[in-house]
């Protein structure tokens, strides 16, 4: 489509959607865009509105913060919580396992120095 | 920002953290609300994204992080956790409780016509919903939409004026 379609075809676009030609022109055209741009522009007012309407309230930094904080605490302390669990773990394990040559029957003595008797 | 203020991961510090939720968070609040429709989901999708750029910030340690891909992050968090929770949500009439932010004062009056605008807001498409908030409300270029919203820019352009067009008519038949 080489000329512009009228202001009357492009408010039909806008209301049908016909048809690919004029589709691939408005894809295409700056002009097209811009009329659109100024046929479909919202009143001042309903802009207000709707920026009033999804507003976040007065203490979503504050709120943000709070929560990003305590989630990053949260999964630290699970972490720690995590790794303990192994610690114990594996030495459960070691005491169970038959496999295991060391008399468990007796605790090590360990000296002053840190050697073990 | 130099990079001693990084910690020994590279992540961003907290203080950056900070200034992304300063930066970000009330926009990241309104394309959650644009999808969930509910303010207490709608925080949920704010902190679980401001998480999200301290765990996978896409740029490096002390960069800006842009603001599209944020907003990316945000939609996408805000249409898994509506997933996930579909079945709980009946879907408020009505703008939550403490939306309409530092003017919660409004006459009775006033916010009866923010919720009946939003009532006609929820009649659209979830695309043309974000299309007009990120546009006329966050002020986003047609480049930063498109780079939000995964769309070649003249997808975003006609998109948005069909949406406007849509939300003028359900504005004409309201009034």
């Amino acid at each position: 489509m080489s000329r512009h379609p009228s202001r009357q075809r492009l408010q039909r676009w806008l209301d049908t959607g016909e048809t690919r030609r004029v589709d691939r022109h408005i894809n295409e055209c700056e002009h097209c865009q811009s009329t659109l741009d100024a046929l479909t522009e919202l009143d001042d007012e309903v802009v207000a509105d709707l920026q009033t309407a999804v507003a976040p309230p007065d203490d979503l930094h504050d709120r943000t913060n709070v929560g990003v904080d305590g989630r990053l605490r949260s999964e630290a302390a699970t972490g720690v919580f995590a790794d303990l669990f192994l610690v114990g773990w594996d030495v459960v394990h070691t005491i169970l396992d038959p496999t295991t040559d060391s008399d468990m029957t007796q605790p090590d003595q360990i000296e002053t120095d840190g050697s073990i008797r | 920002m130099s990079s001693r203020h990084h910690d020994a991961d590279g992540r961003p510090p907290e203080e950056q953290l900070r200034r992304v939720v300063e930066q970000h968070a009330a926009a990241v609040y309104r394309v959650a609300l644009t999808v969930v429709h509910d303010a207490a989901l709608a925080d949920d999708v704010v902190q679980e994204t401001m998480l999200k750029a301290w765990r996978h910030s896409p740029v490096a340690p002390g960069e800006a992080i842009p603001k599209a891909w944020l907003l990316k992050v945000a939609r996408n968090t805000a249409i898994s956790l509506l997933r996930t929770r579909r079945e709980d949500l009946h879907g408020p009439e009505t703008l939550p409780e403490g939306a309409g932010g530092p003017e919660t004062t409004r006459t009775v009056e006033g916010r009866a016509q923010l919720d009946e605008l939003w009532e006609l807001m929820r009649h659209l498409d979830e695309d043309a919903r974000t299309l007009i908030v990120l546009k006329e409300v966050d002020g986003l270029s047609y480049d930063e939409i498109a780079a939000t919203l995964d769309l070649p820019l003249s997808t975003v352009k006609t998109r948005l004026f069909r949406a406007r067009k849509a939300l003028k008519d359900e504005l004409k038949d309201w009034n």
